[in-house]
């Protein structure tokens, strides 16, 4: 039985209770409610125009295509929907809010009561999602602070971008379930095909709600917002800090204070931005400008009809159909492009564990060397298939097929037209190589003497020797076999 | 009389007895020799006549406004031509594009004679909180054209224009109508897109015709009406009925669609059942005001109208309704005034105090109350008890109205409880007795009603007294036939005069009479 000293149990152990706000940019091709493009990169300013910055007159006209985007997560996320888009504004100064208001749904938000579950260590853990609401994004503010020369910067680009406000409740308890949480919600998203995600861009933005409490307390802690979470494995650290911070404050008999913190990627630490006096009043007033529609029943079912496989279900598919490993499964999918090709090539007649394996050594190998997506490599599913098939027949060693594999890469050329066109199939005619064996032995008296003493390693430096003489073309296994009838037995003479 | 309507222009024109320039010039000069007392407009263009030359003549008989003059109010966008909403903070703003009611009117042959007064913002009943100065009355120079489409109003009035596009927020079309002697009609919301239009309050602004006759506020309103994709809310979902008719006239070829028009509006009283509203000539409303309303229902029964009295207890809600939503909508709006994109900019060392110097020095004593007012509102421990409440209350009286349309085919009353006051009194009222006064045409707001303001007789002091005619949604065209009918039928002494002196000037032109 464990000892347990009460007093000092009852001071150390604390759990976090950890809820995310993650604010996603729909990848519209139009803002949400005029129809500036919305491509990142940009010089300040070009993609405005006077609805985006606020002009008097001007009237919102909202992009149905957003609308659809923000439908398709609420209904992967398994949430109720809001069937009357309608919208309400959220009204506070600031000066890259054109407006003074940014048009949102606060009343009646699309998606309310979702969930997403999420694997940690082998478990699985549901995460529930509040909400699911939309909105327009505001523009960026740089501040130039110079000597006693202050001047602000407005970039009003962003001004108007669609978004989506993902709110789940506080279910997460540790930086690895912070971390598995936005990874899979990241991926969901991605497979929706509704936003790159790219949290370096800003298009995936992630503001960590943190509080620690004794364990099993009923009471939450005082909560701590830290923003400026921009990679995942830096909400991972800026949880991971920020609840240690916590509990060494609580431990030293401290209190910890409301308030926003910002996280610093450089020195991996956060740091407090403003305290939180209450809520903030928004002061919401119905839209007016935007005419509220009803989603039609039909028009729901049509999109969840055209929801694509979600990561989950794709990676039990992968495993329980193709009997890839649960690693497997996990690195193909967490692409979508990949697993898309590795199904293709499935289809194609590719057995799918090789399939799987060249996918995620060469393939991936040569994508990231390069810097290269899924899509930007000619290999089509055929050909892996039929790559695979000449390997499978041992026209080619896997050697071989390696090189294949580049020039197939590189050109988008069949793999049969290449080994044909370069004389690569593979030499498996036993007389033809007991020649080639038979002078590599002559050439090399010192290793054969030294095989012959049992280095065994003497006979990888001759079937290295049979290989370039062929370059490369010989069958790997009958070189060996030849070797050693010709040699006999190590230490045997 | 209606040697200055826009259709009796219209059809000089399109025989080529008037040119565009003709009349260009005549509305020009008028308002050089008498707007420096009237101050109707806030930008007057003497580049109207060299534009009404360009005109090309073959296109005079198609074109619906071909050479007619117009002045807009100034919170309708003019692209390059200045745009102040009556405000200091808008003083120097040029806008890039043109209100959709503008285009439709510069697409059909208009031209623009100038931009005319209103109270700040459209926030007022007088012009008084204009920027700029108030507009005087043309009938009684010391006494207000009324707001705040006053200007617009003024400039009908006094013969600067045969028409003027106002807006209508609480009444901004109809009371200075009704001021000034001339027709002001305020369509159903979302009839008339309110692209370009400056806000007020969006869940009831309107664009309003302001002219001399109602056939012309109705040729104007089926010419500018239709629904416009830069303007969600002008996606009505119309009668098809109603549809087809205003379909109908924006198709046909001049002059068949002036003879089809007025086929259609002359129904005559005959079987049209009216509630004269109770509450509409209650406390407040003004002997001279009563007795012209009455003697106008009376004479509409001689003529076959059922007119029955009807108590409406809800409207009471009206003015509290409107105070609050106006306020939330308005303050809401005016936010985008911060320095930072557009219009005045006060120069300071920082973002903050340059917005709050640029609205403090920017926004009038009215817009900064109606703003205090609106943000009071929406706060959040109010919230729940005024806005959300005065959401419900505003459905509730617009059910009530509908519901009163069952019986009736319109609604009868004064638009304005007394005939104009003195300009300076506006100031010295309660600001919640000015609501008051909205009564009468704040519920046609609230429950995006079809509402027209027609001169009904004149008051002891000679003053012109409007009456207003109110009927269900996407009831126009019916609401405009009644009007229509009670001109054709009101004694002579009703019609304005046509500012006296404006006669003489015209009348140098030739062939006007
Ligand atoms: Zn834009």
């Amino acid at each position: 039985m464990m000892s347990v000293v009460r007093g000092e149990t009852h001071a150390t152990e604390y759990e976090a209770v950890i809820g995310f706000e993650v604010h996603v940019e729909l990848a519209t091709a139009t803002k949400l409610f005029c129809s500036c493009p919305t491509t990142f990169g940009a010089p300040p300013n070009a993609h405005t125009c006077p609805i985006c910055l606020g002009h008097p007159g001007m009237l919102p006209l909202l992009n149905e295509r957003a609308v659809e985007y923000a439908l398709r997560a609420t209904l992967a996320f398994g949430c109720e929907i809001e069937r009357c888009v309608r919208f309400d504004r959220k009204q506070y100064f600031y000066h890259d809010l054109p407006k003074a208001y940014q048009i949102s749904q606060i009343h009646a938000p699309i998606g309310r009561n979702g969930s997403l579950t999420i694997d940690v260590g082998g478990r699985s853990k549901v995460i529930r999602i509040r909400e699911i609401h939309l909105e327009e994004d505001a523009g960026k503010s740089i501040h130039l602070l110079g000597d006693g020369d202050n001047a602000t910067l407005i970039d009003f680009n962003r001004s108007g971008i669609p978004l989506i406000e993902i709110v789940t409740e506080p279910d997460i308890s540790s930086p690895e379930e912070a971390r598995a949480f936005l990874e899979e919600l990241r991926l969901t998203i991605l497979y929706l095909g509704i936003s790159d995600v790219r949290m370096e861009e800003g298009s995936l933005r992630a503001d960590a709600n943190i509080s620690v409490r004794p364990k099993g307390s009923p009471v939450f802690g005082a909560k701590v917002e830290v923003k400026n979470l921009n990679s995942i494995s830096g909400v991972e650290r800026a949880v991971a800090y920020e609840i240690e911070r916590q509990i060494s404050l609580l431990r030293r008999g401290e209190r910890v204070v409301s308030e926003t913190r910002r996280w610093d990627e450089d020195l991996r630490r956060t740091f407090s931005m403003r305290q939180k006096f209450g809520g903030f009043d928004y002061r919401p007033i119905h839209e007016p400008e935007v005419v509220p529609y009803v989603l039609e029943e039909s028009y729901i079912e049509r999109i969840r009809a055209e929801l694509p496989e979600l990561p989950k279900e794709r990676r039990r598919k992968f495993q329980e159909t193709y009997g890839l490993s649960a690693y497997d499964a996990g690195v193909l999918t967490a692409n979508r492009e990949l697993s898309d090709l590795f199904e293709a090539g499935v289809r194609e007649g590719a057995p799918p564990k090789p399939l799987a394996n060249w996918l995620m050594s060469e393939f991936l190998g040569y994508v990231n060397e390069r810097g290269l997506a899924v899509r930007d490599v000619p290999i089509t599913p055929r050909q892996w298939a039929e790559l695979l098939a000449l390997i499978e027949n041992g026209t080619i060693s896997t050697n071989i097929a390696k090189a294949v594999f580049q020039r197939m890469a590189e050109s988008g050329r069949d793999p049969r037209e290449i080994v044909e066109a370069e004389g690569l199939v593979q030499i498996a005619d036993p007389k033809a190589l007991r020649e080639i064996v038979d002078r590599v032995l002559a050439a090399n008296p010192k290793s054969v003497e030294d095989y012959r003493k049992g280095k065994e390693k003497a006979l990888g430096f001759l079937v290295g020797q049979v290989m370039r003489e062929t370059r490369g073309k010989a069958h790997p296994e009958l070189v060996n076999q030849l070797l050693r009838e010709a040699l006999g037995e190590p230490g045997g003479a | 009389m209606d040697g200055f309507s826009v259709l009796a222009w219209r059809s000089r024109l399109a025989s080529g007895e008037a040119t565009p320039e003709d009349v260009a010039r005549h509305y020009l000069e008028a308002i050089a020799a008498r707007d420096p007392e009237i101050h109707a407009f806030l930008l007057v263009r003497e580049e109207a006549r060299e534009e009404a030359r360009n005109l090309r003549v073959e296109d005079r008989q198609t074109l619906p406004f071909f050479g007619i003059p117009v002045a807009l109010k100034d919170n309708f966008l003019t692209r390059g031509v200045r745009t102040t909403a009556g405000s200091r903070i808008l003083e120097t703003y040029v806008p890039p594009v043109d209100a959709t009611a503008w285009k439709h009117l510069a697409l059909g042959g208009a031209v623009l004679l100038g931009k005319t007064n209103l109270d700040e913002f459209a926030m007022g009943v007088s012009t008084e909180t204009s920027a700029f100065g108030p507009t005087r009355n043309p009938w009684d120079l010391t006494r207000t054209a009324g707001g705040s489409s006053g200007g617009s109003a003024a400039a009908v009035a006094a013969g600067f224009t045969p028409l003027a596009l106002g807006s209508d927020t609480g009444g901004s079309v109809r009371q200075p109508a009704a001021y000034t002697g001339i027709v002001g009609f305020k369509p159903t919301y979302g009839l008339i897109s309110r692209f370009g239009l400056i806000h007020m309050a969006a869940s009831l602004d309107t664009v309003g015709v302001l002219a001399n006759t109602v056939a012309d506020a109705a040729y104007t309103f089926v010419h500018i009406s239709g629904s416009d994709h830069k303007d969600p809310t002008s996606f009505g979902k119309l009668p098809p009925a109603f549809a087809n008719q205003l379909a109908e006239i924006q198709r046909l070829a001049y002059p068949a669609r002036v003879e089809r028009l007025h086929a259609l509006l002359s129904r005559g009283f005959s079987g049209v059942k009216v509630a004269l509203v109770r509450e509409f000539l209650g406390d407040g409303v003004s002997p001279d005001v009563r007795i012209a309303i009455e003697a106008a229902a009376r004479r509409m029964e001689e003529l076959g109208a059922h007119v029955e009295v009807v108590s409406i207890p809800e409207l009471k809600l009206a003015s509290a309704v409107y105070a609050v939503v106006m306020t939330a909508e308005a303050a809401s709006y005016l936010g985008r005034f911060d320095g930072v994109r557009f219009g005045l900019r006060v120069p300071a060392g920082d973002v903050d105090t340059l917005s709050t110097w640029t609205r403090s020095q920017g926004f009038g004593w009215e817009v900064k109350r109606r703003i205090l007012f609106g943000t009071y509102v929406t706060l959040s421990e109010s919230f729940v008890d005024l806005y959300e409440r005065a959401l419900r209350a505003r459905r509730f009286l617009a059910i009530r109205l509908e519901a009163l349309f069952a019986d009736y085919d319109l609604l009868l009353g004064p638009t304005t409880p007394t005939t104009a006051p003195a300009l300076g009194a506006a100031g010295d009222l309660d600001p919640v007795v000015e609501l008051t006064q909205d009564l009468l045409t704040i519920p046609a707001n609230l429950a995006g009603l079809p509402a027209v303001s027609v001169p009904a007789g004149r008051g002891s002091d000679g003053m012109p007294v409007g009456l207003q005619i109110v009927g269900p949604r996407y009831s126009d065209l019916d609401v405009l036939a009644f009007a229509f009918s009670w001109e054709e039928a009101r004694p002579l002494e009703a019609r304005p005069p046509f500012g006296g002196k404006i006669m003489e000037l015209s009348s140098r032109e030739g062939g006007n009479e």
